[in-house]
Protein backbone atom coordinates (compact mmCIF):
# COMPACT_ATOMS: atom_id res chain seq x y z
CA UNK A 1 0.00 0.00 0.00
CA UNK A 2 1.07 3.24 -0.89
CA UNK A 3 -0.06 5.43 2.33
CA UNK A 4 -3.35 6.66 0.83
CA UNK A 5 -6.50 6.15 2.80
CA UNK A 6 -8.18 3.35 0.86
CA UNK A 7 -11.29 1.40 1.84
CA UNK A 8 -13.07 -1.62 0.41
CA UNK A 9 -16.01 -0.96 -0.81
CA UNK A 10 -18.82 -3.72 -0.48
CA UNK A 11 -21.58 -4.02 -3.67
CA UNK A 12 -24.25 -6.51 -2.27
CA UNK A 13 -25.73 -6.70 -5.28
CA UNK A 14 -22.94 -8.66 -6.66
CA UNK A 15 -21.43 -11.24 -4.11
CA UNK A 16 -22.55 -14.24 -5.27
CA UNK A 17 -21.60 -15.33 -1.87
CA UNK A 18 -18.65 -17.79 -2.69
CA UNK A 19 -16.75 -17.40 -0.08
CA UNK A 20 -13.58 -17.13 -2.14
CA UNK A 21 -12.68 -14.00 0.22
CA UNK A 22 -12.91 -16.13 2.87
CA UNK A 23 -10.60 -18.53 1.82
CA UNK A 24 -7.83 -15.66 0.28
CA UNK A 25 -8.13 -13.79 3.33
CA UNK A 26 -7.34 -17.08 6.11
CA UNK A 27 -4.69 -18.19 3.59
CA UNK A 28 -2.36 -14.91 3.89
CA UNK A 29 -3.06 -14.37 7.79
CA UNK A 30 -2.05 -17.67 8.78
CA UNK A 31 0.78 -19.05 7.38
CA UNK A 32 -0.65 -21.80 4.84
CA UNK A 33 -4.26 -22.92 6.42
CA UNK A 34 -7.34 -22.21 5.13
CA UNK A 35 -10.17 -21.48 7.92
CA UNK A 36 -12.85 -19.16 7.20
CA UNK A 37 -13.00 -18.67 11.05
CA UNK A 38 -9.70 -17.25 11.00
CA UNK A 39 -10.92 -14.65 8.25
CA UNK A 40 -11.16 -11.16 8.26
CA UNK A 41 -14.06 -10.63 5.68
CA UNK A 42 -17.23 -13.44 6.11
CA UNK A 43 -20.12 -13.85 4.14
CA UNK A 44 -23.26 -13.86 6.03
CA UNK A 45 -26.57 -15.36 3.66
CA UNK A 46 -29.48 -12.96 3.91
CA UNK A 47 -32.86 -13.81 2.69
CA UNK A 48 -32.29 -12.89 -0.79
CA UNK A 49 -28.71 -11.77 -0.86
CA UNK A 50 -25.25 -12.37 0.25
CA UNK A 51 -23.19 -9.87 2.65
CA UNK A 52 -19.89 -9.59 3.05
CA UNK A 53 -18.95 -8.78 6.02
CA UNK A 54 -15.76 -7.17 7.90
CA UNK A 55 -17.27 -6.34 11.45
CA UNK A 56 -17.78 -9.55 13.80
CA UNK A 57 -21.53 -11.56 13.93
CA UNK A 58 -24.69 -9.89 15.07
CA UNK A 59 -24.43 -7.50 18.45
CA UNK A 60 -27.17 -8.97 20.91
CA UNK A 61 -30.49 -6.51 21.24
CA UNK A 62 -30.97 -6.26 24.75
CA UNK A 63 -27.44 -5.94 25.73
CA UNK A 64 -25.75 -3.73 23.30
CA UNK A 65 -28.32 -2.40 21.11
CA UNK A 66 -31.62 -0.46 22.15
CA UNK A 67 -32.87 -0.12 18.65
CA UNK A 68 -32.60 -2.87 16.70
CA UNK A 69 -35.39 -2.84 14.30
CA UNK A 70 -36.72 -4.97 11.50
CA UNK A 71 -36.53 -2.69 8.39
CA UNK A 72 -38.98 -3.15 5.00
CA UNK A 73 -37.24 -2.28 1.54
CA UNK A 74 -38.86 -3.11 -1.05
CA UNK A 75 -40.85 -5.77 0.14
CA UNK A 76 -38.21 -7.26 2.13
CA UNK A 77 -37.76 -6.87 5.62
CA UNK A 78 -34.16 -6.68 6.82
CA UNK A 79 -32.34 -6.90 10.50
CA UNK A 80 -31.63 -3.82 11.15
CA UNK A 81 -27.92 -4.79 12.78
CA UNK A 82 -26.99 -5.65 9.30
CA UNK A 83 -27.61 -2.20 7.95
CA UNK A 84 -26.38 -0.29 10.32
CA UNK A 85 -23.04 -1.88 11.03
CA UNK A 86 -20.87 0.22 9.71
CA UNK A 87 -21.35 2.64 12.49
CA UNK A 88 -22.36 1.15 15.15
CA UNK A 89 -20.72 1.88 18.23
CA UNK A 90 -20.74 -1.57 20.02
CA UNK A 91 -19.99 -3.85 16.93
CA UNK A 92 -18.66 -7.09 17.64
CA UNK A 93 -15.30 -8.13 16.27
CA UNK A 94 -14.93 -11.94 14.77
CA UNK A 95 -12.46 -13.75 17.14
CA UNK A 96 -10.15 -16.95 15.90
CA UNK A 97 -12.07 -19.87 17.08
CA UNK A 98 -9.47 -21.64 19.42
CA UNK A 99 -7.50 -18.49 20.82
CA UNK A 100 -10.37 -16.21 21.28
CA UNK A 101 -7.81 -13.54 19.27
CA UNK A 102 -9.33 -10.66 18.16
CA UNK A 103 -9.69 -10.54 14.06
CA UNK A 104 -9.48 -7.01 12.29
CA UNK A 105 -8.76 -6.13 8.51
CA UNK A 106 -5.89 -4.98 8.06
CA UNK A 107 -6.21 -4.18 4.38
CA UNK A 108 -2.97 -6.89 3.62
CA UNK A 109 -0.76 -4.25 4.38
CA UNK A 110 1.95 -6.71 3.92
CA UNK A 111 0.84 -7.35 1.02
CA UNK A 112 2.28 -5.19 -1.92
CA UNK A 113 -0.42 -6.36 -4.23
CA UNK A 114 -2.97 -5.42 -1.26
CA UNK A 115 -6.08 -7.19 0.06
CA UNK A 116 -5.94 -10.88 -0.77
CA UNK A 117 -10.14 -10.39 -0.50
CA UNK A 118 -9.78 -8.25 -3.40
CA UNK A 119 -7.45 -10.26 -5.83
CA UNK A 120 -9.64 -13.28 -5.51
CA UNK A 121 -13.23 -11.77 -6.00
CA UNK A 122 -14.36 -12.44 -9.35
CA UNK A 123 -17.94 -10.76 -8.93
CA UNK A 124 -17.25 -7.42 -8.57
CA UNK A 125 -18.58 -7.70 -4.78
CA UNK A 126 -15.41 -6.02 -3.28
CA UNK A 127 -12.92 -3.02 -4.89
CA UNK A 128 -10.63 -0.98 -3.65
CA UNK A 129 -11.14 2.40 -3.47
CA UNK A 130 -8.96 5.44 -2.50
CA UNK A 131 -10.75 8.36 -0.57
CA UNK A 132 -7.75 10.44 0.09
CA UNK A 133 -4.63 11.38 -1.53
CA UNK B 1 -0.03 -35.01 5.18
CA UNK B 2 -1.15 -31.93 3.05
CA UNK B 3 -4.18 -31.57 0.62
CA UNK B 4 -6.42 -34.40 2.89
CA UNK B 5 -7.45 -34.12 6.40
CA UNK B 6 -6.43 -38.06 7.08
CA UNK B 7 -9.63 -38.82 8.52
CA UNK B 8 -12.87 -40.57 8.25
CA UNK B 9 -16.19 -40.25 10.15
CA UNK B 10 -17.94 -43.51 10.93
CA UNK B 11 -21.65 -43.08 11.94
CA UNK B 12 -23.74 -46.21 13.08
CA UNK B 13 -27.34 -44.83 13.14
CA UNK B 14 -28.56 -48.16 14.79
CA UNK B 15 -26.85 -48.06 18.04
CA UNK B 16 -25.69 -44.53 17.56
CA UNK B 17 -21.74 -45.37 17.80
CA UNK B 18 -19.45 -42.71 16.37
CA UNK B 19 -15.79 -43.40 15.76
CA UNK B 20 -13.15 -41.70 14.01
CA UNK B 21 -10.66 -43.19 11.81
CA UNK B 22 -7.05 -42.83 10.43
CA UNK B 23 -6.90 -43.30 6.53
CA UNK B 24 -4.10 -45.28 5.80
CA UNK B 25 -2.02 -42.35 3.47
CA UNK B 26 -1.67 -44.92 0.43
CA UNK B 27 -5.11 -44.89 -0.25
CA UNK B 28 -5.80 -41.41 -0.27
CA UNK B 29 -2.74 -41.13 -2.42
CA UNK B 30 -3.58 -43.80 -4.66
CA UNK B 31 -7.36 -42.69 -4.97
CA UNK B 32 -7.24 -39.06 -4.32
CA UNK B 33 -11.10 -38.41 -3.48
CA UNK B 34 -14.35 -38.16 -4.81
CA UNK B 35 -16.58 -41.08 -6.47
CA UNK B 36 -12.99 -42.49 -6.99
CA UNK B 37 -12.38 -42.78 -3.44
CA UNK B 38 -15.93 -43.65 -2.83
CA UNK B 39 -16.01 -46.55 -4.83
CA UNK B 40 -12.84 -47.69 -3.40
CA UNK B 41 -14.52 -47.49 0.08
CA UNK B 42 -17.74 -48.88 -1.14
CA UNK B 43 -15.49 -52.26 -2.26
CA UNK B 44 -13.59 -51.96 0.85
CA UNK B 45 -16.67 -52.13 3.43
CA UNK B 46 -18.83 -54.66 0.89
CA UNK B 47 -21.53 -52.57 0.19
CA UNK B 48 -24.30 -54.21 -0.61
CA UNK B 49 -28.32 -54.02 -0.69
CA UNK B 50 -28.45 -56.15 2.99
CA UNK B 51 -25.39 -54.27 4.21
CA UNK B 52 -26.39 -50.40 2.73
CA UNK B 53 -23.96 -47.85 3.78
CA UNK B 54 -23.85 -43.69 2.91
CA UNK B 55 -20.53 -43.02 2.16
CA UNK B 56 -18.94 -39.37 1.27
CA UNK B 57 -15.78 -38.41 0.33
CA UNK B 58 -14.42 -35.33 -0.83
CA UNK B 59 -11.99 -34.25 -3.63
CA UNK B 60 -8.46 -33.52 -2.49
CA UNK B 61 -8.91 -29.90 -3.60
CA UNK B 62 -12.25 -29.18 -2.20
CA UNK B 63 -12.45 -26.41 0.33
CA UNK B 64 -8.72 -24.88 -0.79
CA UNK B 65 -9.71 -22.26 -2.95
CA UNK B 66 -9.08 -23.41 -6.06
CA UNK B 67 -11.45 -21.97 -8.77
CA UNK B 68 -13.96 -24.61 -8.48
CA UNK B 69 -13.06 -26.67 -5.92
CA UNK B 70 -16.32 -27.38 -3.99
CA UNK B 71 -17.32 -31.19 -5.00
CA UNK B 72 -17.53 -33.93 -1.97
CA UNK B 73 -19.04 -37.53 -3.46
CA UNK B 74 -21.89 -39.02 -1.73
CA UNK B 75 -22.59 -42.46 -2.47
CA UNK B 76 -25.02 -45.39 -1.41
CA UNK B 77 -26.43 -48.95 -2.64
CA UNK B 78 -29.27 -48.47 -4.78
CA UNK B 79 -30.88 -50.35 -7.05
CA UNK B 80 -28.47 -52.94 -8.15
CA UNK B 81 -24.89 -51.01 -7.32
CA UNK B 82 -23.20 -48.29 -5.65
CA UNK B 83 -24.23 -45.47 -7.07
CA UNK B 84 -21.98 -42.25 -6.37
CA UNK B 85 -22.37 -38.80 -7.56
CA UNK B 86 -20.85 -35.44 -6.76
CA UNK B 87 -22.83 -32.89 -3.98
CA UNK B 88 -22.51 -29.27 -5.22
CA UNK B 89 -22.32 -25.69 -3.46
CA UNK B 90 -20.50 -25.56 0.20
CA UNK B 91 -21.30 -28.87 2.21
CA UNK B 92 -18.43 -31.01 1.45
CA UNK B 93 -16.08 -27.99 2.44
CA UNK B 94 -17.61 -27.79 5.39
CA UNK B 95 -16.78 -31.61 6.05
CA UNK B 96 -13.08 -30.50 5.67
CA UNK B 97 -13.20 -27.81 8.00
CA UNK B 98 -14.71 -30.33 10.52
CA UNK B 99 -11.51 -32.35 10.12
CA UNK B 100 -12.66 -35.34 8.02
CA UNK B 101 -12.21 -36.56 4.34
CA UNK B 102 -14.60 -39.20 4.37
CA UNK B 103 -18.01 -40.12 6.33
CA UNK B 104 -19.08 -43.56 6.09
CA UNK B 105 -23.01 -44.23 7.77
CA UNK B 106 -24.02 -47.07 8.50
CA UNK B 107 -26.90 -48.66 10.52
CA UNK B 108 -30.75 -47.42 10.67
CA UNK B 109 -31.99 -44.83 12.94
CA UNK B 110 -34.89 -45.86 15.19
CA UNK B 111 -36.63 -43.38 14.91
CA UNK B 112 -36.53 -40.30 12.02
CA UNK B 113 -33.52 -38.38 12.90
CA UNK B 114 -30.85 -35.97 11.73
CA UNK B 115 -27.10 -36.19 11.83
CA UNK B 116 -25.33 -33.32 13.29
CA UNK B 117 -21.48 -32.38 12.89
CA UNK B 118 -20.83 -29.32 14.65
CA UNK B 119 -17.17 -28.89 15.20
CA UNK B 120 -16.21 -31.94 17.74
CA UNK B 121 -19.44 -32.33 18.78
CA UNK B 122 -20.76 -35.40 16.46
CA UNK B 123 -24.83 -36.04 17.36
CA UNK B 124 -27.53 -38.23 15.79
CA UNK B 125 -30.75 -36.20 16.78
CA UNK B 126 -33.80 -37.86 17.20
CA UNK B 127 -36.78 -36.14 15.90
CA UNK B 128 -39.82 -37.21 14.64
CA UNK B 129 -41.45 -33.83 13.94
CA UNK B 130 -38.99 -33.84 11.35
CA UNK B 131 -40.89 -36.46 9.30
CA UNK B 132 -42.99 -35.35 6.45
CA UNK B 133 -40.98 -31.93 6.15
CA UNK B 134 -40.31 -30.67 2.95
CA UNK B 135 -35.87 -30.00 2.37
CA UNK B 136 -36.16 -25.79 2.74
CA UNK B 137 -38.68 -26.89 6.15
CA UNK B 138 -35.88 -29.55 7.44
CA UNK B 139 -33.43 -26.76 7.13
CA UNK B 140 -35.26 -24.19 8.95
CA UNK B 141 -36.27 -26.71 11.40
CA UNK B 142 -32.53 -27.57 12.26
CA UNK B 143 -31.08 -23.42 11.71
CA UNK B 144 -34.22 -22.24 14.05
CA UNK B 145 -32.34 -24.43 17.49
CA UNK B 146 -29.43 -21.96 17.40
CA UNK B 147 -28.59 -18.34 16.82
CA UNK B 148 -29.21 -16.43 13.63
CA UNK B 149 -25.03 -16.32 13.09
CA UNK B 150 -24.49 -20.04 14.24
CA UNK B 151 -27.48 -21.33 12.29
CA UNK B 152 -25.83 -19.26 8.81
CA UNK B 153 -23.04 -21.11 9.27
CA UNK B 154 -24.50 -24.45 9.27
CA UNK B 155 -24.52 -26.22 5.98
CA UNK B 156 -27.56 -29.15 5.67
CA UNK B 157 -28.15 -31.89 3.11
CA UNK B 158 -31.48 -32.70 3.13
CA UNK B 159 -34.55 -35.51 1.67
CA UNK B 160 -37.61 -34.22 1.32
CA UNK B 161 -41.08 -36.57 1.01
CA UNK B 162 -39.99 -38.77 -2.02
CA UNK B 163 -36.75 -39.55 0.22
CA UNK B 164 -39.14 -40.49 3.05
CA UNK B 165 -40.85 -43.25 0.90
CA UNK B 166 -37.67 -44.78 -0.55
CA UNK B 167 -38.39 -43.32 -4.20
CA UNK B 168 -35.88 -44.05 -7.14
CA UNK B 169 -36.26 -40.76 -8.23
CA UNK B 170 -35.64 -38.95 -4.54
CA UNK B 171 -32.64 -36.61 -4.47
CA UNK B 172 -30.78 -34.88 -2.20
CA UNK B 173 -31.11 -30.87 -1.36
CA UNK B 174 -27.92 -29.20 -0.46
CA UNK B 175 -28.87 -25.57 1.47
CA UNK B 176 -31.53 -24.84 -1.40
CA UNK B 177 -30.05 -26.50 -3.86
CA UNK B 178 -31.79 -29.54 -6.09
CA UNK B 179 -28.75 -31.60 -6.85
CA UNK B 180 -29.62 -33.03 -10.13
CA UNK B 181 -28.26 -36.24 -10.60
CA UNK B 182 -28.59 -37.54 -6.77
CA UNK B 183 -31.58 -39.35 -8.08
CA UNK B 184 -31.87 -42.92 -5.99
CA UNK B 185 -29.41 -41.42 -3.19
CA UNK B 186 -32.66 -39.78 -1.00
CA UNK B 187 -34.26 -43.34 -0.71
CA UNK B 188 -30.86 -44.37 1.01
CA UNK B 189 -31.60 -41.48 3.58
CA UNK B 190 -35.14 -42.56 3.64
CA UNK B 191 -33.83 -46.35 4.28
CA UNK B 192 -31.57 -45.29 6.70
CA UNK B 193 -34.37 -43.00 8.95
CA UNK B 194 -31.77 -40.20 7.92
CA UNK B 195 -33.81 -36.77 7.53
CA UNK B 196 -30.45 -34.75 7.06
CA UNK B 197 -26.92 -34.41 7.74
CA UNK B 198 -26.08 -30.67 9.03
CA UNK B 199 -22.61 -29.62 9.16
CA UNK B 200 -20.37 -26.85 10.35
CA UNK B 201 -16.34 -27.20 10.91
CA UNK B 202 -13.93 -25.12 12.52
CA UNK B 203 -10.68 -27.31 11.96
CA UNK B 204 -7.60 -25.64 9.83
CA UNK B 205 -6.40 -27.09 6.59
CA UNK B 206 -2.87 -27.31 6.04
CA UNK B 207 -1.37 -26.48 2.20
CA UNK B 208 1.65 -27.45 1.54
CA UNK B 209 2.95 -25.00 -0.37
CA UNK B 210 0.67 -21.72 0.16
CA UNK B 211 2.54 -18.61 -0.94
CA UNK B 212 2.92 -20.58 -4.39
CA UNK B 213 -0.76 -21.66 -3.98
CA UNK B 214 -1.82 -18.25 -3.98
CA UNK B 215 0.24 -17.19 -6.64
CA UNK B 216 -1.19 -19.33 -9.37
CA UNK B 217 -4.71 -19.07 -8.27
CA UNK B 218 -4.24 -14.94 -8.27
CA UNK B 219 -2.60 -15.18 -11.94
CA UNK B 220 -5.64 -17.26 -13.00
CA UNK B 221 -8.21 -15.36 -11.32
CA UNK B 222 -6.80 -12.43 -13.08
CA UNK B 223 -6.44 -14.25 -16.21
CA UNK B 224 -10.08 -15.11 -15.95
CA UNK B 225 -11.40 -11.62 -15.35
CA UNK B 226 -9.72 -10.41 -18.55
CA UNK B 227 -11.99 -13.25 -20.30
CA UNK B 228 -14.81 -13.13 -18.70
CA UNK B 229 -16.76 -11.22 -21.43
CA UNK B 230 -15.85 -13.95 -23.71
CA UNK B 231 -16.84 -16.91 -21.05
CA UNK B 232 -20.77 -15.41 -20.52
CA UNK B 233 -21.16 -15.18 -24.64
CA UNK B 234 -19.32 -18.61 -24.66
CA UNK B 235 -22.33 -20.10 -22.13
CA UNK B 236 -25.03 -18.12 -23.86
CA UNK B 237 -23.89 -20.20 -27.18
CA UNK B 238 -24.17 -23.29 -25.36
CA UNK B 239 -27.86 -22.10 -24.54
CA UNK B 240 -28.74 -21.62 -28.38
CA UNK B 241 -27.01 -24.72 -29.14
CA UNK B 242 -28.64 -27.11 -26.85
CA UNK B 243 -31.72 -25.26 -28.10
CA UNK B 244 -32.86 -23.69 -24.41
CA UNK B 245 -35.00 -21.17 -25.59
CA UNK B 246 -36.61 -20.14 -22.50
CA UNK B 247 -33.34 -19.71 -20.39
CA UNK B 248 -33.12 -16.38 -21.12
CA UNK B 249 -36.57 -15.73 -19.72
CA UNK B 250 -35.75 -17.84 -16.78
CA UNK B 251 -33.09 -16.38 -15.66
CA UNK B 252 -33.91 -12.73 -16.75
CA UNK B 253 -33.28 -10.67 -13.22
CA UNK B 254 -31.64 -13.56 -11.63
CA UNK B 255 -28.83 -13.23 -9.41
CA UNK B 256 -25.71 -15.72 -9.97
CA UNK B 257 -24.60 -17.90 -7.22
CA UNK B 258 -21.37 -19.83 -7.19
CA UNK B 259 -20.58 -22.82 -5.04
CA UNK B 260 -17.53 -22.68 -2.75
CA UNK B 261 -14.86 -20.49 -4.54
CA UNK B 262 -16.55 -20.72 -7.55
CA UNK B 263 -15.86 -17.74 -9.96
CA UNK B 264 -17.95 -19.20 -12.75
CA UNK B 265 -21.01 -18.97 -10.74
CA UNK B 266 -23.53 -20.89 -12.72
CA UNK B 267 -26.35 -21.16 -10.17
CA UNK B 268 -28.93 -18.49 -10.71
CA UNK B 269 -30.78 -17.54 -7.76
CA UNK B 270 -34.46 -15.34 -7.58
CA UNK B 271 -35.91 -14.67 -4.76
CA UNK B 272 -33.76 -16.19 -2.44
CA UNK B 273 -35.22 -19.81 -4.51
CA UNK B 274 -32.84 -21.24 -6.70
CA UNK B 275 -33.76 -21.49 -10.65
CA UNK B 276 -33.15 -25.04 -12.66
CA UNK B 277 -29.85 -25.56 -14.31
CA UNK B 278 -29.10 -26.05 -17.75
CA UNK B 279 -29.17 -29.84 -17.45
CA UNK B 280 -32.47 -29.57 -15.86
CA UNK B 281 -33.91 -26.92 -18.22
CA UNK B 282 -32.55 -29.35 -21.09
CA UNK B 283 -34.62 -32.52 -19.20
CA UNK B 284 -37.56 -30.90 -18.76
CA UNK B 285 -37.44 -29.26 -22.36
CA UNK B 286 -35.85 -32.11 -24.53
CA UNK B 287 -37.27 -35.17 -22.48
CA UNK B 288 -40.32 -34.06 -20.43
CA UNK B 289 -41.39 -31.91 -23.78
CA UNK B 290 -41.99 -28.57 -20.92
CA UNK B 291 -41.28 -25.48 -22.96
CA UNK B 292 -43.59 -22.59 -21.35
CA UNK B 293 -42.00 -21.08 -18.75
CA UNK B 294 -44.89 -21.57 -16.00
CA UNK B 295 -44.96 -25.13 -16.55
CA UNK B 296 -40.81 -25.57 -16.45
CA UNK B 297 -41.18 -23.93 -12.84
CA UNK B 298 -44.28 -25.39 -11.64
CA UNK B 299 -42.70 -29.06 -12.34
CA UNK B 300 -39.35 -27.62 -10.82
CA UNK B 301 -41.04 -26.61 -7.68
CA UNK B 302 -42.84 -29.53 -7.27
CA UNK B 303 -39.22 -31.46 -7.19
CA UNK B 304 -37.68 -28.90 -5.29
CA UNK B 305 -40.45 -29.45 -2.53
CA UNK B 306 -40.81 -33.20 -2.69
CA UNK B 307 -36.72 -33.69 -3.18
CA UNK B 308 -36.96 -34.93 -6.29
CA UNK B 309 -34.08 -35.68 -9.02
CA UNK B 310 -35.28 -33.25 -12.20
CA UNK B 311 -33.07 -35.56 -14.22
CA UNK B 312 -33.98 -39.00 -12.66
CA UNK B 313 -37.82 -37.69 -13.24
CA UNK B 314 -37.38 -36.71 -17.03
CA UNK B 315 -35.50 -39.94 -17.53
CA UNK B 316 -38.46 -42.09 -15.81
CA UNK B 317 -41.03 -40.73 -17.33
CA UNK B 318 -39.73 -40.86 -20.81
CA UNK B 319 -39.68 -44.58 -19.58
CA UNK B 320 -42.84 -44.70 -18.64
CA UNK B 321 -44.02 -42.58 -22.20
CA UNK B 322 -42.55 -45.98 -23.75
CA UNK B 323 -44.65 -48.08 -21.50
CA UNK B 324 -47.83 -46.51 -21.08
CA UNK B 325 -48.53 -44.51 -24.40
CA UNK B 326 -51.87 -43.03 -22.87
CA UNK B 327 -49.11 -40.63 -21.16
CA UNK B 328 -47.95 -38.22 -22.96
CA UNK B 329 -45.05 -36.15 -23.48
CA UNK B 330 -45.87 -32.42 -22.97
CA UNK B 331 -48.66 -32.75 -20.75
CA UNK B 332 -48.41 -31.16 -17.55
CA UNK B 333 -50.79 -32.72 -15.64
CA UNK B 334 -50.05 -35.84 -16.43
CA UNK B 335 -46.59 -35.62 -14.65
CA UNK B 336 -48.07 -33.67 -11.45
CA UNK B 337 -50.44 -37.05 -11.37
CA UNK B 338 -47.61 -39.36 -11.73
CA UNK B 339 -45.53 -37.66 -9.42
CA UNK B 340 -47.86 -37.43 -6.95
CA UNK B 341 -49.19 -40.72 -6.95
CA UNK B 342 -46.47 -43.06 -5.30
CA UNK B 343 -47.63 -45.97 -6.41
CA UNK B 344 -47.08 -44.88 -10.28
CA UNK B 345 -44.45 -46.78 -12.61
CA UNK B 346 -42.70 -43.33 -12.29
CA UNK B 347 -41.12 -43.81 -8.79
CA UNK B 348 -39.57 -46.79 -10.00
CA UNK B 349 -37.15 -44.67 -11.68
CA UNK B 350 -35.90 -45.25 -15.51
CA UNK B 351 -33.24 -48.07 -15.07
CA UNK B 352 -35.50 -50.30 -13.29
CA UNK B 353 -38.38 -49.75 -16.03
CA UNK B 354 -35.85 -50.38 -18.08
CA UNK B 355 -35.09 -53.65 -16.40
CA UNK B 356 -38.45 -54.99 -16.40
CA UNK B 357 -40.18 -53.76 -19.09
CA UNK B 358 -37.25 -54.50 -21.35
CA UNK B 359 -36.55 -51.42 -22.76
CA UNK B 360 -33.00 -51.17 -22.22
CA UNK B 361 -32.26 -49.89 -25.65
CA UNK B 362 -34.57 -46.88 -25.15
CA UNK B 363 -33.11 -46.02 -21.71
CA UNK B 364 -29.41 -46.14 -23.01
CA UNK B 365 -31.40 -43.99 -25.85
CA UNK B 366 -31.55 -41.62 -23.29
CA UNK B 367 -28.43 -41.76 -21.84
CA UNK B 368 -26.88 -41.23 -24.94
CA UNK B 369 -28.67 -38.17 -25.67
CA UNK B 370 -28.11 -36.55 -22.05
CA UNK B 371 -24.31 -37.10 -22.69
CA UNK B 372 -24.74 -35.47 -25.86
CA UNK B 373 -25.62 -32.49 -24.31
CA UNK B 374 -22.99 -32.82 -21.91
CA UNK B 375 -20.71 -32.87 -25.43
CA UNK B 376 -22.23 -30.01 -25.90
CA UNK B 377 -21.45 -27.51 -22.61
CA UNK B 378 -17.64 -29.09 -22.53
CA UNK B 379 -17.02 -29.66 -25.89
CA UNK B 380 -15.29 -33.00 -27.33
CA UNK B 381 -16.58 -35.24 -24.75
CA UNK B 382 -14.12 -38.14 -25.76
CA UNK B 383 -11.65 -35.27 -25.44
CA UNK B 384 -12.84 -33.74 -21.72
CA UNK B 385 -13.86 -37.22 -20.06
CA UNK B 386 -10.54 -38.13 -19.09
CA UNK B 387 -10.06 -34.80 -17.42
CA UNK B 388 -13.42 -34.92 -16.22
CA UNK B 389 -12.83 -38.19 -14.19
CA UNK B 390 -9.33 -36.72 -12.69
CA UNK B 391 -11.50 -33.08 -12.04
CA UNK B 392 -13.34 -35.29 -9.66
CA UNK B 393 -11.14 -36.81 -7.54
CA UNK B 394 -9.68 -33.66 -7.12
CA UNK B 395 -13.30 -32.14 -6.15
CA UNK B 396 -13.18 -29.63 -8.65
CA UNK B 397 -16.47 -28.96 -10.70
CA UNK B 398 -15.82 -29.80 -15.31
CA UNK B 399 -17.52 -26.17 -15.05
CA UNK B 400 -14.38 -24.81 -14.24
CA UNK B 401 -13.24 -25.94 -17.45
CA UNK B 402 -15.54 -23.09 -19.24
CA UNK B 403 -13.24 -20.37 -17.78
CA UNK B 404 -9.92 -22.05 -16.32
CA UNK B 405 -6.81 -24.06 -17.84
CA UNK B 406 -6.51 -27.85 -16.54
CA UNK B 407 -3.42 -27.00 -16.11
CA UNK B 408 -4.07 -24.38 -13.01
CA UNK B 409 -5.83 -27.30 -11.19
CA UNK B 410 -2.69 -29.31 -12.01
CA UNK B 411 -0.78 -26.96 -10.44
CA UNK B 412 -2.97 -26.05 -7.67
CA UNK B 413 -2.71 -29.91 -6.99
CA UNK B 414 0.85 -29.10 -6.91
CA UNK B 415 0.92 -26.69 -4.36
CA UNK B 416 -1.66 -27.95 -2.10
CA UNK B 417 -0.26 -31.51 -1.63
CA UNK B 418 3.26 -31.00 -2.28
CA UNK B 419 3.20 -33.74 -5.53
CA UNK B 420 2.67 -34.77 -8.83
CA UNK B 421 -0.81 -35.47 -10.04
CA UNK B 422 -0.10 -38.84 -11.49
CA UNK B 423 -2.26 -38.79 -14.62
CA UNK B 424 -1.48 -42.66 -15.42
CA UNK B 425 -1.69 -44.44 -12.39
CA UNK B 426 -5.03 -42.95 -11.99
CA UNK B 427 -6.23 -44.56 -15.34
CA UNK B 428 -4.94 -47.44 -14.20
CA UNK B 429 -6.83 -48.06 -10.90
CA UNK B 430 -9.92 -47.16 -13.25
CA UNK B 431 -11.51 -43.68 -13.23
CA UNK B 432 -15.58 -43.95 -13.15
CA UNK B 433 -17.19 -41.13 -13.31
CA UNK B 434 -19.06 -40.50 -16.37
CA UNK B 435 -20.79 -44.01 -16.12
CA UNK B 436 -21.79 -42.85 -12.25
CA UNK B 437 -23.37 -40.03 -13.85
CA UNK B 438 -25.29 -40.95 -16.43
CA UNK B 439 -27.03 -44.02 -14.57
CA UNK B 440 -30.26 -42.27 -14.25
CA UNK B 441 -32.15 -44.01 -11.69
Amino acid sequence: MDGRLYRIQIDTNKCTGCRHCETACSLVHTEGKINYHRARIRIISLEDRFLPLMAGPYVPVTQECASKKLVTINGKTYDQCILCRASCPNKSIFKEPDSGIPLKCDFCAFRPEGPACIEFCTSGALNLIRIKE
Amino acid sequence: MFGWQGKALRINLSNGLVETELIAEELLENYLGGCMLARKIAELENISAKNNKLIMANGVLTGTGTPGAALCAIGAYVSSEFFCCPLWYHLGAELKFCGYDVVIIEGEAPVWSYLLVLDDEIKIIPAEEIKGLSPIETENFIRDGYSKWLGNEIRILSIGEDGENQSALAGLVSDGLLISHSGGLGSAFGEKRLKAIAVRGIQDFKLAHASKFVDIITKAIQNFRDNKDHIYEQMCNICKELNLPSVEKIYHDSEKRGCLGCPIACLQQKQDKFLPHFTTLFCFMDLLGLYRLEEILVIYNICFKKGIDPVALSIAARCVREIEKSFKIGDIEGIINLITDQDSLLHKGGARLAQEYNIEEFFKGLKKALNDHLGVIFGNLEEVNEKMHILDTLGVCPYILLGFPYEMVKEAFKTVTGKELDEESLKNRGLKWMEDYTVFR
